[in-house]
């Protein structure tokens, strides 16, 4: 069991890293006043808060805190 | 070509993530290289190298740390940098205590991985500052084709231009591969027959029987084959300077006849009677001690005496190890210069490497091996593992560790002695256990064999 969750949580992990760091690229790569900095913003806000709540249930689960 | 840029290698079972550290590392100007495995990350070490590695911990094949573990071993210049989306204390201290240069958790913070990358590429651009100033520096330090700033050298430099200009004899001392002949022709060109011919002549690599007639020629019917008079060396640098390279090897009847000419300038040809006036500077070079040779009579005590009038000892390169690096940096641009390649130098620990050498061939070994690594080396840097593969004999291996400074290099006798066991050792075994066919397979009579085992204390 506490196999499966470790791998199912780096697997995620890998995912949200896409989520986040392509979204990070495009804000770092678009010009300040592209009107599309708000939608790649909420996406970049949506993996964060998925992010955490994937930290959250990995510490609840485990009974342990996880960075 | 100035302007190569340094080699991120990324290690990672995930396919979007090596793009994205792809796109990420180009930006902040690294060219990059990515695996999908521990395995193919090994494979694509073996055939280039990078100057940091980012590493998953966590692959189905060869994990992280191993892989940590294969390239801190294979080229403890290339920094690695861990990552996991799992991060716990005892991995981090593991990974940390192999020579890792961070640690990083996954999804990981580009802020960090950027000034991560930024340290690497720092740490290039002041090495390569660093090579570019020896390099620079070499000129200055440079002396008649010899390069110094240990004070010896240094000493040796001011010795040669305070006696060029009135020496008459001289004799320079040092190891085989040590620059005799450098000095030699350094007293040449700084003298007042810095125009004139310099000659050399090694004696030991001529004929006993043909000596006499080269260095002091020989007339028409002299011997069998003497079809035509002939001038000796001699006669050939009057008014210059006649080199004797290795005169410890020279046979003692030619000795009398070489203190002859030296103390009278009068050179008589073999086979002739009347002799001719030449004005020579005389300069002998050995590696004997020919101060102990001459008291046990192995060389002319009066001619010893009168050719060292003016001694002139150069030091053991192991002795001078701070030249190290500017005898590598003019190396370095002569070879790359010949080669037609844009080496810079040694990586730091290839220049640990060099610097802890033992160098029993002194300056010249120093020079073979750079010649070697330049053919060997396509890159701006050359690193430990070239430096390794060129160094003979291949010296222990270089310990992992980030900062491998042996406190003594290996010596050179025990290397051999070594070697020497292992291979009477496997001979034998061969011959199980059997000494006389062994000493038959090693080419020694059997009570060799033994004396060699009882040396190497294999009884």
């Amino acid at each position: 069991m506490a196999t499966t969750q470790r791998v199912f949580v780096h697997d995620m992990k890998n995912m949200f890293g896409i989520i986040l760091g392509y979204s990070t690229l495009l804000l770092d790569e678009m010009p300040a006043d592209d009107p599309r900095r708000s939608d790649v913003d909420e996406i970049r806000k949506a993996g964060e808060s998925a992010l955490a709540l994937l930290n959250n249930w990995n510490a609840a689960v485990s009974g342990e805190e996880t960075k | 070509m100035t302007d190569t840029r340094p080699v991120l290698l990324v290690v990672d079972d995930e396919p979007g993530i090596l793009r994205l550290v792809d796109r990420f590392a180009q930006k902040i100007g690294f060219d990059v290289a990515t695996a999908g495995s521990g395995q193919e990350a090994l494979e694509k070490l073996q055939a280039g190298k990078a100057a940091v590695a980012l590493v998953d911990l966590r692959m189905p094949d060869v994990d992280g740390l191993e892989v940590l573990k294969r390239i801190r071993a294979a080229d403890a210049d290339c920094h690695v940098i861990l990552m996991t989306g799992h991060a716990s204390i005892d991995t981090a201290i593991e990974a940390i205590k192999h020579g890792a240069m961070d640690y990083l958790s996954k999804p990981f913070d580009f802020d960090r991985l950027k000034e991560l990358l930024t340290r690497v590429h720092d740490e290039i651009a002041q090495r390569r500052t660093l090579l570019m100033a020896e390099s620079r520096m070499v000129k200055q330090l440079e002396f008649g084709g010899m390069v110094g700033r240990s004070g010896a050298m240094l000493e040796l430099f001011d010795v040669i231009r305070r006696f060029a200009p009135h020496v008459r004899t001289a004799l320079v001392t040092g190891e085989t591969g040590t620059g005799k002949e450098l000095v030699a022709r350094a007293l040449h060109k700084s003298g007042p027959r810095a125009n004139k011919k310099f000659l050399t002549i090694n004696c030991s690599a001529v004929v006993e029987s043909l000596f006499e007639s080269e260095v002091f020629g020989h007339t028409r019917g002299a011997f069998t084959g003497a079809v035509n008079a002939k001038p000796g060396l001699f006669e050939a640098a009057d008014g210059g300077t006649l080199f004797l390279d290795e005169i410890g090897e020279l046979p003692l009847s030619a000795q009398a006849k070489l203190l002859r000419v030296i103390e009278t300038g009068e050179v008589q040809r073999v086979g002739g009677l009347d002799s001719r006036h030449v004005d020579v500077r005389v300069v002998a070079a050995t590696n004997r001690d020919l101060r102990a040779e001459s008291a046990s009579g192995r060389f002319r005590e009066d001619l010893f005496y009168r050719l060292s009038v003016v001694e002139l000892s150069v030091m053991p390169l192991r002795e001078r190890r701070e030249d190290i690096p500017y005898l590598t940096a003019a190396f370095v641009r002569h070879f790359a210069g010949q080669f037609g390649k844009s080496i810079l130098g040694p990586t730091p620990a290839a220049e640990r490497m060099l610097l802890t050498a033992p160098w029993p061939g002194n300056v010249r070994e120093l020079r073979n091996v750079i010649e070697r690594i330049c053919m060997l080396t396509d890159d701006r840097f050359f690193t430990e593992k070239e430096t390794l593969a060129c160094l003979a004999p291949p010296p222990t291996r270089p310990d992992p560790d980030p900062t491998p400074v042996p406190d003594k290099p290996t010596s050179h006798t025990h290397l051999l002695a070594t070697a020497e066991r292992e291979h009477i050792t496997r001979v034998l075994k061969g011959a199980a256990g059997n000494k006389k066919a062994a000493a038959v397979l090693l080419g020694l009579s059997r009570r060799a064999l033994y004396r060699k085992l009882d040396r190497l204390g294999l009884r």
